[in-house]
C-alpha cells in the first residue's frame, strides 16, 4: 500500500521532467502538463514585465500635473495597453494556466490532464492571441482602455479589430483549458480521493473552470459583434447606426465580471493551501471554503450590472444588481473568516509563502470591502470612474491574485525546480511589495474619494502630492517585484537541492513525488486514505515544533 | 469500461416519425401565429414555439434522452445562463425610459438651479446618464 510516508527523496541522478529530454523541440511540442505550465509561466512573466513597465510609465507621467514624459495620446495608449495585457494575457490565464497546469494533476494523483494535446493547443492558441496584441500595438493606436466601450471603440480602425480578435482567440484558450480541467478533475482522481478529500486549490480550479467555460464564449460573441459592426456596418452597439451602446456594456460585463472571479478564485485556492501548511492545521470549515468557491462562481454571474449604475441603465436594473452584489460578500466573508480561523492556535510559520498569504489577507480584505462600498447605489454615483475604483480593482487583482500567485510560486518553487530559494531575499521582496503596493494604491483611495477621475492625463494642483506619493510607491513595488524575480533566478543558478517535501505538506504532490517530479509524476499509483490537510497523519507525536521540523527537513 | 455503456441508442422509427410530425405541426403554428396580431405576446409566443422545436430536436433527434445525464445537465446549465443574461438585460431595456422616480426626488440645490433663468432645461431629464 502506498500510503505516504513523507520521506524526503534524493533526486540527484534521477530522471525528472526537466532532464529526461533537454532539446528545445521537446519543450515546444511537449504534452507534459508540467512543462506546459512552465511554458505559460515564461510567457506570462514576459507579458507581466511589459505591462508592468507600462504601468510605471503611466505613474511617472502622473508624477506632476501637466506633461511629464509623454503627450496625452501616448498616455491613453499606455494605460489601455497596460490594462489589456494585464487582464487578458496575465491575470486571467495566470494561476489556472501556470499553477493549475503544473499542480492540479499532481494534487489529484493523475499522470497528466485528461487531454494533453488539447492542453498544448491551448497554449499555442493563447500565443496567437498574444501575437495579435503585438500586431495591434504595431498597427496603430489603441486608446480605448481595456473595456473597449462603444461607440468609441467601434469607430476606431484596424488596431481595435486586431485587439478584439486577440481577446476572442485568447478566450478560446481559456475555454479549452477550463474544459480540460473539468474532465480531469471528474475522471482522473486517484483511488480514495473523494470530493471531500480534494485539496482546496483543486476545488477553486474546478469552480474557475466552470466559469471559464460558461462565461468566456460571451466575450467571444461580444468581440465578434463588435467586429461585424465595424467591418459590415451593422448597427449593434453604435447609436449612429441604430445600435445600443449600453447593450455592449451588458455583453462585456456579463463576461468580465465573472472573469474577475476567474482571476481571483484560483488565488483563493492558493491561499487555502498556504494557510493550512504554514499553520500546520486542517483548514477550518473545509466544506464551507470549498462550496463558497462554487457559490461565488454562480453569484458572479448575477451582478454584472453594478459596473453600469451610471451608464443610463434602468433604475430597476440598478437596484436588482446592487442587492445581489451584497450577496457576494457572504461566501467571500466565509473564506476570510475560515483562513483567519485556520491560523488560530496553529503553529504559524512565517516563511515567504505565508508572508504573501498574510499580505493577501490584508490587501484582499480591503479590496473586497471597498467592492461592497461600490455596490451601494448612492455611493457608487460619487465614486464611479474615480481613482477609488482603480484602487479597489488593484487591491483585488494585484493585491489579491498577483500576490497569491507569487506566494504560490514560492511555495511550489522547490517542487517545480527542485531548488530551494534564499528565504531572507524572499522575505525582503515580500516586505517591499507590501509597502510599495499600499503606498501606490491606498493613496488612490484617498484621491478617488476626493474626486480625482480615473484615466485623466492631467489633474488639479490639489491632487499633486498624493499622485507623487502614489508614483513613489510604484517604484518601491517595482523594486520588490524585481527582488522576487532575482530570488527565483538566483535559486535556479545557485539554489540548494530541495527535498521532496520541504514544507511538510500532506497533499500528494509533496508526499508522493520527488522534487522535481518524474516525467510521469508518480512512481506508483497513489492511494489516498486521508484529507489534504491531515498533518497529524504524518507528523503527530514527534514532539517537534513546525520550525524545528522544517529546519530538520532543510538539513536533510 | 463496458462497451455497452457507450453503445449508440437506436431510436424507433415510430418515435422519429412522431417527432417529425410534431416539428411540422409547430412550423405550421409558427407561420399561422406570425399572421396574427398578438400584441405584446408576439415575440414570447414565437420564442416558445421555437423553444419547443429545439427541445424536440435535442431530446429525440440528438438522443439526449438516452444519453449520459451529465450532458443534459451541461445543456440545462447553458440554457440557464443564457436565460439569466436575457432576463437581467431585460430588467434594463424594458424599463430604460422609466425615470419618473428621478423627477419625484427633491433636491434643494437642483431646484434652485432649475429656477435660475440660465438653467439647463434638459438637465433633470438626463440626470441619471450624465456621466456618459
Amino acid at each position: 500500500m502506498s500510503v505516504a510516508t513523507a520521506t524526503p527523496q534524493a533526486t540527484s541522478g534521477k530522471t525528472t521532467y526537466l532532464n529526461h529530454d533537454k532539446s528545445i523541440r521537446s519543450w515546444l511540442l511537449t504534452l507534459d502538463h508540467k512543462r506546459i505550465g512552465l511554458l505559460y509561466l515564461s510567457t506570462i512573466v514576459v507579458v507581466f514585465l511589459a505591462a508592468g513597465i507600462l504601468a510605471l510609465l503611466v505613474r511617472i507621467e502622473l508624477l506632476a500635473p501637466g506633461r511629464t514624459i509623454v503627450d496625452a495620446q501616448t498616455y491613453n495608449q499606455f494605460f489601455s495597453l497596460h490594462g489589456i495585457l494585464m487582464v487578458f494575457l496575465v491575470i486571467v490565464p495566470s494561476v489556472p494556466a501556470i499553477l493549475g497546469n503544473f499542480i492540479m494533476p499532481l494534487h489529484i494523483g493523475a499522470i497528466d490532464v485528461a487531454f494533453p494535446r488539447l492542453n498544448l493547443a491551448s497554449y499555442y492558441i493563447f500565443m496567437v492571441g498574444g501575437v495579435l496584441v503585438v500586431i495591434a500595438m504595431v498597427v496603430g493606436q489603441i486608446d480605448t482602455g481595456w473595456t473597449f466601450y462603444t461607440p468609441y471603440s467601434s469607430r476606431l480602425g484596424a488596431p481595435v479589430i486586431f485587439m478584439t480578435l486577440a481577446v476572442f482567440i485568447a478566450g478560446f484558450s481559456s475555454i479549452l483549458t477550463g474544459m480540460n480541467f473539468i474532465v480531469t478533475i471528474h475522471k482522473m482522481r486517484a483511488p480514495g480521493l473523494t470530493w471531500n478529500r480534494l485539496p482546496l486549490f483543486v476545488w477553486s480550479i474546478y469552480a474557475t473552470s466552470i466559469v471559464q467555460v460558461l462565461a468566456t464564449p460571451v466575450i467571444g460573441i461580444t468581440m465578434l459583434l463588435l467586429l461585424l459592426e465595424k467591418t459590415l456596418g451593422i448597427g449593434i452597439f453604435d447609436p449612429a447606426m441604430g445600435g445600443d451602446p449600453i447593450l455592449f456594456q451588458h455583453f462585456f460585463w456579463f463576461y468580465s465580471h465573472p472573469a474577475v472571479y476567474i482571476m481571483i478564485l484560483p488565488a483563493f485556492g492558493i491561499i487555502s493551501e498556504l494557510m493550512g501548511v504554514f499553520s500546520r492545521q486542517e483548514v477550518m470549515g473545509y466544506k464551507f471554503v470549498a462550496l463558497s468557491s462554487v457559490a461565488i462562481a454562480f453569484l458572479g454571474f448575477l451582478v454584472w450590472g453594478h459596473h453600469m449604475f451610471v451608464s443610463g441603465q434602468s433604475t430597476v436594473s440598478s437596484v436588482v444588481f446592487s442587492l445581489i452584489t451584497y450577496l457576494i460578500g457572504i461566501p467571500t466573508g466565509v473564506k476570510v473568516i475560515n483562513w483567519v480561523g485556520t491560523m488560530y492556535k496553529g503553529s504559524v510559520s512565517l516563511k515567504t509563502p505565508m508572508l504573501y498569504a498574510l499580505s493577501f489577507l490584508f490587501l484582499f480584505t480591503i479590496g473586497g470591502l471597498t467592492g461592497v462600498m461600490l455596490g451601494v447605489l448612492g455611493v457608487d454615483v460619487h465614486l464611479h470612474d474615480t481613482y477609488f475604483v482603480v484602487a479597489h480593482f488593484h487591491y483585488v487583482m494585484m493585491g489579491g491574485t498577483i500576490v497569491a500567485l507569487i506566494g504560490g510560486l514560492y511555495y511550489w518553487w522547490p517542487k517545480i525546480t527542485g531548488k530551494l530559494y534564499n528565504e531572507t531575499l524572499g522575505r525582503i521582496g515580500c516586505l517591499l511589495v507590501f509597502v510599495g503596493f499600499n503606498t501606490t494604491f491606498f493613496t488612490q483611495f484617498v484621491l478617488g474619494s476626493q474626486g480625482m477621475p480615473r484615466r485623466y492625463y492631467d489633474y488639479a494642483e490639489k491632487y499633486a502630492d498624493l499622485h507623487a506619493l502614489s508614483t513613489y510607491g510604484s517604484w518601491i513595488l517595482a523594486v520588490g517585484l524585481f527582488v522576487a524575480l532575482y530570488t527565483f533566478i538566483q535559486s535556479l543558478m545557485r539554489g540548494a537541492p530541495a527535498p521532496a517535501n520541504p514544507w511538510g505538506g500532506a497533499s500528494l504532490e509533496w508526499t508522493h513525488t520527488t522534487s522535481p517530479p518524474s516525467p510521469h509524476n508518480f512512481e506508483e499509483q497513489p492511494i489516498v486514505t486521508h484529507g489534504p490537510y491531515d498533518y497529524h497523519h504524518f507528523y503527530a507525536g514527534d514532539g517537534q515544533s513546525v520550525e524545528a521540523e522544517l529546519a530538520s527537513r532543510s538539513e536533510a | 469500461m463496458a462497451h455497452a455503456e457507450h453503445a449508440h441508442h437506436i431510436t424507433p422509427f415510430r418515435t422519429l416519425l412522431g417527432v417529425f410530425l410534431g416539428l411540422v405541426f409547430l412550423t405550421i403554428l409558427t407561420v399561422t401565429t406570425s399572421r396574427l396580431d398578438l400584441g405584446v405576446l408576439d415575440v414570447p409566443v414565437a420564442l416558445a414555439i421555437a423553444l419547443g422545436k429545439a427541445a424536440l430536436v435535442v431530446v429525440f433527434f440528438m438522443a439526449l434522452k438516452w444519453d449520459n445525464r451529465v450532458n443534459g445537465v451541461v445543456l440545462a446549465l447553458g440554457v440557464l445562463f443564457v436565460s439569466i443574461f436575457l432576463v437581467f438585460t431585460l430588467f434594463d431595456t424594458a424599463f430604460r425610459g422609466d425615470t419618473s422616480n428621478v423627477d419625484e426626488v427633491t433636491i434643494k440645490d437642483a431646484e434652485a438651479e432649475l429656477a435660475a433663468p440660465a438653467g439647463d432645461a434638459d438637465h433633470g431629464e438626463s440626470a441619471p446618464a450624465a456621466d456618459h
